[in-house]
């Protein structure tokens, strides 16, 4: 749900590229809903402890290289802008 | 199409219902992993929409460069930390949890969340939501 709220405020300011990740976010969410059903169904395996923190650590290296990632744009974005 | 809409939400609501009836057939340790691989995925969803938010951002005009900077500046010193302070504390409710079999009591609660509102709390300051 927060997911969507999130990408309702970026569809506003991002025009076509908003809705884009709009669509995304959304849909990311429904299938959310959709896994979470099952996993109180018991249809699909609820993930031990375990597999919670690796996926954990696997968002924190998702999180560094995005920052990285984003560093490169700001830092050629700055260079085009300087010229 | 509107068809489909409400088929889907039917669904969904059914989903729900049934869901609901058997949460309670869960156990504590059950319920908190659930909520916290959802809770966690959908940390990667807000991520990753974001970032690719601000990568599509046009950039043909020396405005539409200075904007685009401007977001991803905001994303990289506001936004990002932001989750990183969020992916954090997941990772001390995991712990915590994981040892108290999946339910912890006020005072332990209140031990992992303090922090994380204090940080929550600077950085709404530092991003001027909040005055000084």
């Amino acid at each position: 749900m927060a997911a969507a709220a999130l990408a309702a405020v970026l569809g506003a300011l991002g025009g076509a590229q908003g809705l884009v990740a709009l669509i995304t976010a959304l849909s990311n969410t429904l299938f959310a809903l959709w896994k979470l059903a099952n996993q109180i169904l018991g249809k699909e395996n609820i993930p031990s402890w375990e597999d919670l923190m690796n996926k954990n650590r696997l968002e924190a290296e998702a999180q560094k290289a995005d920052k990285n990632e984003i560093q490169v744009l700001i830092d050629r974005l700055e260079s085009e802008l300087d010229k | 199409m509107r068809r489909l809409y409400k088929s889907l939400a039917v669904v969904f609501c059914l989903m729900f219902l049934v869901s609901c009836a058997s949460w309670e057939q869960l156990s504590k340790d059950q319920q908190a992993r659930v909520v916290l691989d959802i809770t966690q995925e959908q940390l990667s969803t807000w991520r990753e929409a974001g970032k690719q938010w601000v990568l599509a951002l046009p950039e043909t005009t020396d405005e539409e460069k200075e904007l685009k900077l401007d977001k991803a500046k905001m994303w990289n010193s506001n936004v990002l930390p932001a989750m990183q302070v969020a992916n954090d504390w997941i990772y001390s409710l995991m712990q915590e949890l994981s040892k108290a079999e999946g339910s912890l009591d006020r005072y332990a609660v209140q031990r992992l969340v303090n922090p994380y509102i204090s940080r929550v709390v600077f950085l709404l300051v530092e991003m001027g939501y909040i005055p000084e």
